[in-house]
């Protein structure tokens, strides 16, 4: 049990830019893991590598050696994403440590998602060390931030490292913190072997590696294991740490975090969440599993240039990899052609993925409005609808739910009238509001998802000049009286800009939708009426008017090909639209829908 | 009125003065104030001239443009005119054009065209109000175009005026009096829409004609210029009498012309262009164009392109003698789609866009372009 006693397995959570990623480097460039010129090229190299692998870096383990009061202690730091959108992830990485760095910026204060994923390092049973980051900012206020954190988040603060990661101030009272606060790991040697696979990668010449936090017993090369989960069977090829790049060892013993190789083919077959055991002594209980995540916010996507397809689900594959929780399925758009249904956890992660496909794999895409996922009951029973296209008549829907968040927002106290205001727009429902100190108020409403996925983040950001912090927790469903908005161009509807959305709210998005798409599709030769309609009956009209003039002026000096170049190149462009019956709509009418607000306010 | 056939083997030439009085705020072309570059310019161009590999080729058309040729030095007109005369067999009955601005319109201009040959002349008015002028940077008034179009008068049958639709400040009222103006002159009327290039100080005011307006003064001009005896030949070019100008024709129907100065392009009738560099320094030192191949696709696209600007259109016999092929059966569907929408108009013996899509026509001849 002594060589448990001075091993610390602890992550870092932190709101995003508090300086979480600036905290771990200056710990391991403190402990000497790296010194101070590996520490940037090392960790440059490994995200190259990581980069190829297609895995990110949020969930590294990284081992770190750590002298203190005569002792050598093991850290294993096990780095944490920050977003709401990946607390499945967070909670991945919690389940292998026993403590948790909470870092919090000296000038900001707690913050939403901070406070998020504290709740979830304390349901861990988690040691918490607070730490007050920044402390060199001229704006930096150590001493109420303290407060606030025993005030809001009920954590004795007094004693909390006031660092400046950054600068390098008081790193060692983070590291000393770690070492006499985190609990060491409990687990029994002579148990057998019960390993909780936090993540898992694909590497070409080691296959799925597995991220591992051994609970009980040793594991070492040629021992046979079972991964409880689907019972197969393999024969242990290498095990070993990060340091930060990959080493291998003797053996992993209980306490520590590390990698497992097996010949393993897919990652697939190494679930994060499940359970390694011995095949021939196995442990009588796996670990508690994590929670299979849900998809909660969908979209299409679609390539720009309907010629790549094949490109785009190459792309989603390859993603899907290393991304469990992206899901997607072939989808057919009248308007947009052989696309792909994809569901995401969050904005967030929506985002990325998209990013990731335009800048990673090199392809334009469109994207659909966003949604969630609809309950919708009939005489046949309840099914989920996820694109407004599968929703049944409405003459056949006796009613449908929609999902609902509980919404904390933390602002300073001058842009709560605003922010109530977009809130009740949004319809919200007013829960609370807490102030946490003079400056800062937390409001709590009831929304539905559906109004967050739309444009609540520019709404707030908008409304607060960008002082108001947002998160959000699924909170159930709730009946709720929704209609599916169709548009339609020159009299048939376009299926990819049809919605599912609050009736009440109908009729504006629908004339906002329609004045939109007038700008942004090009005029023809003819009239384009432009109608949003619900179930048939219009609700809103534009027109595109015809084109009067696009002639080109004279050809000057005989210079012919000049004038050829730009037609073919107009000619070229209007390739790249889509053609919907003899209407072409360009790739941004589809995204400038998604954002209509944002021109008024 | 139809565009008279072509002859593939008589040349036009065009001859770029790139000087001006003062450069109009909307102006794009390759122009400069500055005089003092006239001298040296005008021995370059006397150069490429007489040095042309086409000497002795036959030239029906002569097409002396800017700029500003009225703001020559005295003797430049008749120079260049002499120049080209004794390197090619310019016919007796050739169209020899000069374009000139009221500025600079003087008895020793019209003489000197005169002596030269010179049998047409064409002149910017652009608007019939002041305010207007004064806001695209012109340099005459109304008045000072009304007295040097009287002056070219009496020395020319044949004279060609511009008018530009779509300029800050113009009314519905200026494009009547404009066009009532130069029909009361002229036997040739051009009006084009401004386009506002980059690079123009237009441009950088962030000035943007409205589009709709500019068709509205489209089909204003036009059924004046109808009223007046005028008929549409090209989409911008209008002539009474049957005074088409024949050195455009040229370009529209892919004709052979030679290209002389700076920024002048030239073209074999056949396959290969050759353009000149922008830069009028770089052409005093050195006057050799640069010479490009077009493919099959060029000059189908080029072809067609040109040919559709004419009232006329796709004269399908000749396009049939040029690519060896039916033009109607290469572009079947494409074809029974713009004619079933009322586009374009296709006979047994020529296709053209329908009249009333003519100042919409680039998406119209898009669709028949190739990839």
């Amino acid at each position: 049990m002594d060589r448990q006693k001075f091993i610390r397995n602890f992550c870092i959570i932190a709101h995003i830019d508090h300086g979480k990623s600036t905290l771990a480097d200056r710990l391991m460039e403190s402990t000497a893991t790296l010194t101070k010129r590996e520490l940037s090229d090392q960790m440059l190299d490994s995200m190259d590598i990581e980069r190829e692998r297609g895995i990110t870096i949020k969930l590294t383990p990284v081992r770190m050696f750590y002298e203190h009061n005569g002792e050598r202690y093991v850290f294993n730091l096990i780095d944490t994403p920050g977003h709401v959108d990946f607390t499945y992830e967070v909670s991945r990485s919690l389940a292998a440590c026993e403590g948790a760095v909470l870092v919090v910026d000296a000038a900001q204060g707690v913050e939403a998602q901070t406070l998020a994923n504290v709740y979830l390092a304390l349901d861990s049973d988690l040691e918490i060390v607070p730490v007050i980051n920044k402390i060199d900012l001229p704006a930096a206020r150590p001493d109420e931030v303290k407060t606030e954190i025993e005030d809001v988040i009920g954590l004795p603060a007094d004693d909390a490292p006031c660092i400046s990661a950054k600068e390098g101030i008081n790193i060692d009272d983070v590291l000393k913190a770690i070492a006499e606060k985190v609990p060491p790991p409990s687990g029994d040697v002579s148990k057998p072997l019960k390993a909780l696979i936090f993540d898992s990668y694909y590497d070409n010449y080691k296959g799925a590696v597995c991220l591992i936090r051994v609970v009980d017993g040793v594991v070492k090369q040629g021992d046979k294991i079972v991964m409880m989960a689907n019972g197969k069977t393999y024969d242990v090829t290498e095990v070993g740490v990060f340091q930060p790049k990959p080493v291998a060892t003797a053996e992993l013993s209980a306490g520590d975090v590390g990698y497992l190789c097996a010949s393993i083919k897919s990652i697939a077959d190494t679930a994060p969440g499940d359970t390694i055991t011995f095949a021939e002594n196995p442990t009588a209980a796996p670990c508690p599993g994590y929670k299979k995540v849900k998809p909660v916010v969908y979209c299409g996507i679609f390539p720009a240039d309907g010629s790549r397809y094949g490109d785009l689900r190459d792309a989603l594959e390859r993603l899907k990899l290393n991304d469990a929780s992206l899901f997607y399925e072939p989808e057919t758009s009248t308007a947009l052609g052989f696309g792909f249904r994809c569901g995401f956890l969050g904005l967030l992660h929506m985002e990325i993925i998209e990013e990731r496909l335009e800048r990673e794999f090199d392809l334009d895409i469109i994207t659909t409005a966003p949604g969630v996922v609809y309950k919708v009951y009939t005489a046949a029973g309840m099914t989920e609808v996820t694109n407004p296209s599968n929703l049944p008549p409405a003459g056949e829907i006796e009613y449908m739910e929609e999902p609902i968040v509980t919404a904390s927002i933390y602002t300073p106290p001058e842009y709560i009238g605003p922010i109530m205001e977009l809130c009740q727009d949004k319809r919200g429902e007013y829960i609370n509001m807490t102030y946490i100190e003079k400056t800062r108020v937390l409001l709590t409403y009831t929304m539905p998802l559906n109004e967050i996925v739309y444009d609540f983040f520019d709404g707030l950001k908008s409304r607060s000049r960008g002082y108001a912090s947002f998160d959000y927790e699924q909170a159930g469903y709730r009946k709720s009286d929704l209609v599916k908005l169709d548009i339609m161009l020159n009299g048939d509807i376009c299926d990819a800009l049809s919605i599912i959305v609050h009736r009440d709210k109908a009729y504006s998005r629908g004339r906002a939708m329609a004045e939109k798409l007038k700008d942004v599709i090009p005029r023809k030769l003819f009239e384009i009426p432009i109608q949003a309609a619900i179930g048939g009956k219009v609700i809103a009209r534009e027109t595109i008017k015809a084109l009067r003039k696009d002639v080109l002026a004279k050809c000057y000096g005989g210079d012919v090909t000049r004038k050829k170049k730009l037609l073919e190149k107009q000619k070229e462009g209007k390739k790249r639209m889509r053609q919907f019956g003899t209407v072409e709509i360009p790739s941004e009418a589809f995204m400038s829908v998604l954002k209509l607000d944002n021109d008024k306010k | 009125m139809s565009v008279p056939p072509v002859d593939r083997k008589t040349y036009g030439i065009y001859v770029h003065i790139p000087f001006c009085r003062s450069k109009c705020k909307y102006c794009a072309f390759v122009s400069t104030p500055d005089a003092s570059l006239q001298k040296r310019y005008v021995s370059a161009l006397l150069s490429e001239i007489s040095r042309s590999t086409h000497r002795g080729a036959a030239v029906d058309t002569v097409y002396i443009g800017g700029g500003t040729p009225s703001c020559l030095f005295d003797g430049g007109i008749s120079k260049t005119v002499s120049a080209i005369r004794d390197a090619f067999d310019v016919s007796a009955s050739a169209e020899i054009t000069v374009e000139c601005n009221p500025e600079s319109v003087s008895e020793l201009f019209i003489d000197e065209c005169v002596k030269s040959g010179v049998n047409r002349v064409s002149m910017g008015l652009q608007s019939a109000c002041d305010g207007v002028l004064r806001a695209v940077g012109r340099v005459h008034t109304y008045n000072d175009y009304v007295s040097a179009v009287k002056l070219l008068a009496t020395a020319f049958d044949n004279i060609s005026s511009d008018i530009i639709l779509g300029l800050p400040q113009q009314s519905f009222d200026d494009v009547d009096k404009a066009v009532d103006t130069i029909s009361e002159y002229c036997k040739h009327a051009s009006v084009y829409a401004l386009s506002v290039e980059s690079g123009t100080p237009l441009f950088a005011q962030g000035y943007k004609a409205d589009d709709d307006l500019v068709a509205d003064m489209y089909d204003r001009a036009c059924s004046r210029l109808f009223d007046n005896g005028f008929m549409r030949y090209e989409v911008s070019n209008f002539a009474r009498d049957g005074n088409v100008s024949a050195h455009n024709v040229k370009y529209w129907r892919c004709a052979p012309y030679l290209g002389f100065g700076v920024a002048s392009h030239g073209y074999d009738g056949v396959g290969t262009r050759y353009a000149h560099g922008d830069d009028i320094l770089g052409y005093i030192a050195d006057q050799t164009p640069e010479s490009y191949a077009l493919s099959p696709k060029d000059k189908y696209n080029e072809y067609i392109m040109l040919a559709l600007r004419t009232v006329d259109g796709i004269d399908l016999s000749d396009y049939e003698k040029r690519f060896g092929a039916s033009f109607i059966a290469e572009n079947e569907s494409v074809l029974r789609d713009l004619t079933d929408g009322g586009y374009v108009v296709a006979t047994d013996e020529r296709v053209k866009i329908a009249d009333r899509y003519l100042f919409v026509m680039n998406g119209i001849i898009e669709r028949l372009m190739k990839d």
